[in-house]
């Protein structure tokens, strides 16, 4: 099973199941250097995620083709198919796998590009492992949630189908505007919104809502989310998020 | 010799005695001053010998005293001279003026102008010429059916002369041998001259391969040695004379008759005293004994009418040639 | 490459002497064949006078040899004339005289009528005989006394017509040779054309083998001695090209210089912990010294993408002059802020923007703008403090300048570090946090994009503790339009 999953190398590892809303992460890494691969890979696994390697990107394509992955860390320089071109390719079969691109590349444009391409996430190389790791399950959350239409931040969850808040388990009470204003903020977690952003995203259904309507929406749900372990945060020019308690998630 | 001469004194006596019986019957008409034959053409041609004819016999007959004048009036085959006659001079008793089939025949087409056969009073006619095809001594052309045969093959290249223009006598000839030969006569090359003898001049010079003419003035070129031929004389039978050796145009297949009556018309204004006068000239002239001679010497046939007889004639011959032009659509209203 | 690109980039690379040659041959052959036109009908009219000159010769010979004398109308039979006539003409000649009236006609009957003709005049016509394209000359002139006591005296009129087969021959020998001459030119024309376009652009082989003998290194400008005025212009070019290329050669060597003299330090530290940790006897100091050995890894990984964003906003600084534009100020403050609001969050701390109602608009560009303002960004978040807090704020600072100024609440720098910000860094760095490390390579790069935008970094401590990193540049030409598109 090792041997499988592996593909180019056999090292035996102990195997410690990464919790992630009950599973293992599967994630295909993309790199062509054979160094920075199996350290990284050694590393991921370390910390119970299951990682796929391909070193070309056209081999890269046929595997996500045949299989589904939860993330793709995807370098930029492959042999054969260039790894932009590869996000492009995947974007256009309507494959919605969170992808992460890792490069030394530091190219500002070059990264707007990529993220306008359809890229969930940027890294640039050296970087540190607990930051890849985080930011993978950042996307990967974000993604699950969005696939079953739950939305998570902290203890605080969201049920797109009932259209139910749940805080630890128990509904929350939230009057139409509330649940409104608190399911476009859920739905972006850590996002900053402006007043006017969210304003913009609730007027369609609420035509007589004002700015200052807003502000005493966020502090009534403040004082419901009060010591929950999810918070919402203003920061002066940028907006509102939501963030869980013990730190970003 | 002797046997002419003979006769010539004894015509001439007779002459002198009936001229004097005559001016003793009638006793009133008399010569009218300073005779003139105008010839409405260029000298050598069909006119030229019918004047010179009138100038011989009416000598020689005695019906005239005084030498009569030939003048020359050349101009759309006697039209000019029609038109002159009628319209300036219209009442001069001394002058006659030739005519011929030809004339009439324009004359029928409305070519002389405003004026028709009744604008003139027509005095006698000498005698009748024939229409005759004539080629260079020289020309490959043996019978009229060869000349057709050449018109069928190239028509441009077959240039027909005739003494005046379309619808005139010598085209009328032409266009009826087309005719008859199955040759579209409009096709016809056709080079129109003042009279038969320009014709014959440009026969002679090869600027023209035929000429329409009459026997008249034909055999007389010929008797004044041009070297001619004539191809075909559109006569009923062959003549007499050295004219028998030229086959007729019916021998050859053609049965096309053309008779050309020559004479004379006077003014219109001219008296009734001096129209008789001439008249009674030409009968005596025509009587005369040694008037055959006259017209042998000039290939001619005897027609002796004068007077109401000729008139009637006149707008017979008129009426009839009216009908053909409008065949071939050449009568001008 | 779009589809649209390509032809008229052919055009571009096509041959010179081809473009010359498709430019003038048809103007040349156009113009000649114009020209050509305009002979050939001067040639129709001068051999139809010279032509037409001798029928009318003919037409009053024939004239003189009319006589009305007899008071009818003889003609003369004009043909020993046209004998001679036909000879010279080599061709038909045919005639006929008339009068109006129509009482007399003699000669060619069936001659086409002629068209309406003025008395006393020559008129002259093309016409079809007998299957044969003729010229016919035709005159008429009133008679000097009325024939037969007419009203009017008629008029004769003369036409003659000969076949124009000499005529076009004549015609037809002149064009040609004409066309014959006009051939040549072009030929000759094109021939000088093209000898002249090598002669000319011959400077240019000059300058190219010239620019082939130069020594790479070779800073020199090239000589126009010798070249023509037209070459000068891209002379002036290449020799500011080249005098960029050194710059940026130089550039690049400083950073060669710069790397190697950075790396190496941190890199001799992680050998001598190396070292260290492998003649170690237990694990725990092994397991020390290798913690040790990860913020200097950090750093050195730190220092090398910095050492290469430095690089490359001197090389924007040197050639990169086109990316101008309005920018907003507050929008990119925005845009960084969220770049780094994760890295911020996890330490807990707070990010700020202010900003006027008004649009904050400098010049530059855009991209080195970002990156100068992430740099410091990335600086403040390093030497927080947890929790604490850090300002963004974009200003108008005077009537043609705007600022973005990066606050943070850290230790702030020593008077002397403040003093010793430019471009040549000096490797000073403190330590904050035990993992944080701080280069002045950050400040570095962000002061060589300021001063290409022609702008300036000023770094001071604030009065409450704390850096403020003021970004300052020249305020956008608002005159031209805005390219940035307003981002919320």
């Amino acid at each position: 099973m090792l041997a499988h999953q592996w593909g180019h190398d056999r090292l035996s590892q102990e195997i410690r199941p990464g919790v992630l809303l009950g599973c293992s992460m599967r994630i295909l890494l993309v790199e062509d250097d054979p160094d920075l691969a199996t350290w990284l890979s050694r590393s991921l696994l370390r910390r119970g995620l299951i990682v796929e390697w391909e070193d070309d990107g056209k081999l890269a394509e046929r595997r996500l083709k045949g299989d589904s992955f939860d993330a793709v860390v995807l370098d930029l320089g492959l042999p054969s198919l260039g790894g932009a071109a590869l996000l492009k390719r995947l974007r256009a079969n309507d494959d919605t796998t969170p992808v992460l691109i890792v490069t030394a590349r530091n190219d500002f444009s070059e990264r707007i590009d990529l993220l306008h391409a359809g890229a969930d996430d940027f890294l640039s190389k050296p970087f540190a492992v607990e930051e890849l790791e985080a930011r993978l399950a950042a996307l990967v959350r974000r993604s699950h949630g969005r696939a079953r239409g739950i939305y998570q931040c902290g203890p605080l969850i969201f049920d797109q189908n009932a259209q139910r808040f749940t805080l630890d388990g128990e509904v929350l009470a939230l009057s139409p505007r509330e649940h409104a204003l608190l399911r476009v903020l859920v739905q972006r977690v850590g996002e900053p919104m402006s007043k006017q952003q969210l304003l913009d995203r609730l007027v369609p259904t609420d035509s007589d809502l004002q700015l200052e309507a807003v502000e005493v929406i966020i502090h009534r749900l403040r004082r419901k989310l009060v010591g929950a372990g999810v918070q919402i945060v203003t920061l002066r020019g940028l907006g509102y998020f939501l963030e869980a308690t013990d730190g970003p998630g | 010799m002797s046997t002419i001469t003979l006769r010539r004194a004894a015509y001439a006596a007779g002459g002198a005695i009936a001229l004097t019986l005559t001016l003793g019957i009638t006793g009133a008409v008399a010569e009218p001053a300073n005779p003139e034959c105008i010839a409405p053409a260029q000298p050598g041609g069909g006119f030229d010998i019918t004047c010179k004819l009138a100038q011989a016999s009416l000598a020689q007959s005695g019906a005239l005293t005084e030498m009569m004048r030939v003048s020359y009036m050349p101009g759309g085959i006697g039209a000019v001279a029609f038109n002159t006659i009628v319209g300036q001079r219209r009442n001069e008793p001394g002058t006659i003026v030739a005519f011929s089939g030809g004339s009439l025949l324009n004359l029928a087409q409305g070519k002389f102008g405003e004026y028709d056969a009744d604008a003139v009073r027509w005095v006698a006619s000498t005698g009748t010429d024939y229409g005759a095809a004539v080629v260079a001594a020289d020309s490959p052309w043996q019978s009229l059916s060869d000349m057709m045969e050449a018109i069928k093959a190239d028509p441009t290249s077959v240039i027909i002369g005739a003494g005046g223009t379309i619808g005139s006598q010598d085209w009328m000839k032409a266009a009826l041998t087309a005719q008859a030969a199955g040759v579209d006569h409009t096709a016809m090359r056709f080079v129109a001259f003042e009279g038969g003898g320009e014709c014959a001049t440009a026969l002679q010079g090869g600027h023209v391969n035929v000429c329409m003419g009459d026997v008249g003035e034909s055999q007389g070129a010929i008797d004044g040695g041009a070297p001619l031929r004539l191809l075909a004389i559109y006569s009923a039978e062959r003549l007499n004379g050295s004219l028998a050796e030229v086959p007729t145009a019916k021998e050859q297949g053609y049965d096309i008759e053309w008779p050309i009556m020559r004479g004379f018309y006077v003014g219109p204004e001219v008296s009734d005293e001096d129209y008789t006068f001439w008249a009674q000239a030409f009968e005596k002239a025509m009587a005369d004994p040694g008037y055959a001679a006259l017209l042998e010497e000039r290939n001619l046939q005897p027609l002796p009418l004068t007077g109401e007889e000729l008139q009637a004639t006149v707008a017979e011959r008129v009426a009839t040639y009216r009908e053909l032009a409008s065949g071939f659509g050449l009568v001008q209203e | 490459m779009a589809p649209a690109e390509e032809p008229s980039q052919r055009g571009l690379e096509r041959p010179l002497w081809i473009t010359l040659a498709l430019w003038t041959m048809p103007a040349l052959v156009f113009l000649l064949g114009g020209g050509l036109l305009f002979s050939a009908a001067t040639i129709n009219d001068l051999s139809d006078s010279a032509y037409d000159r001798s029928l009318a010769g003919a037409i009053r010979a024939i004239d003189l040899n009319v006589s009305t004398a007899s008071g009818g109308i003889g003609i003369e039979l004009p043909y020993p004339l046209f004998e001679s006539f036909q000879a010279t003409a080599s061709g038909e000649v045919y005639f006929r005289v008339s009068t109006d009236d129509g009482l007399v006609e003699i000669g060619d009957a069936l001659l086409p009528a002629p068209p309406m003709l003025e008395d006393g005049e020559f008129t002259f016509y093309d016409a079809v005989y007998l299957g044969r394209a003729v010229r016919v000359g035709a005159s008429k002139r009133k008679l000097e006394e009325p024939l037969y006591g007419a009203s009017q005296a008629q008029s004769i009129v003369i036409e003659v017509a000969e076949t124009t087969g000499s005529r076009e021959a004549f015609r037809e020998r002149l064009i040609s040779r004409a066309i014959w001459r006009d051939a040549l030119t072009v030929l000759v024309a094109v021939g000088l054309l093209a000898l002249g376009v090598r002669l000319a652009l011959h400077p240019l082989t000059v300058l190219k083998q010239r620019l082939d003998l130069r020594d790479p290194d070779d800073r020199s400008r090239l000589d126009v001695v010798g070249l023509p005025s037209e070459v000068r212009p891209l002379v002036d070019a290449v020799n500011g090209l080249i005098e960029r290329y050194h710059l940026q050669g130089e550039a690049q060597r400083r950073f060669i210089d710069d790397a190697s003299h950075q790396l190496k330090t941190p890199l001799a530290v992680l050998r001598s912990q190396i070292d260290y940790a492998l003649r170690a006897d237990d694990p725990t100091t092994s397991r020390a010294v290798l913690e040790a050995m990860r913020p200097v890894t950090e750093r050195a990984a730190r220092m090398t993408s910095q050492l290469l964003s430095l690089a490359r906003a001197r090389n924007a600084a040197l050639l990169d002059t086109s990316a101008s534009a309005p920018v907003d100020l507050a929008t990119l403050a925005g845009d960084v802020a969220r770049l780094h609001l994760g890295q911020a969050r996890r330490r807990g701390l707070k990010i700020e923007i202010e900003a006027p109602d008004e649009a904050v608009m400098g010049q530059g560009s855009e991209a080195l703008l970002f990156e100068a303002a992430s740099n410091l960004l990335d600086n403040a978040i390093r030497v927080s403090p947890d929790g604490g807090r850090i300002l963004l704020k974009a200003e108008a600072d005077a009537p043609s300048s705007v600022r973005l100024r990066v606050m943070d609440e850290g230790p702030g720098m020593s008077e002397e570090m403040l003093g010793q910000v430019g471009e040549r860094f000096h490797a000073g760095w403190e330590t904050q946090n035990g993992t944080q490390t701080s280069t002045g390579l950050g400040l570095s790069i962000v002061t060589v994009i300021m001063e290409a935008q022609n702008g300036v970094l000023i770094l001071a401590n604030r009065p409450e503790g704390g850096l403020v990193a003021e970004m300052r540049l020249p305020a956008a030409d608002t005159t031209k339009p805005l390219n940035t598109p307003r981002r919320r």
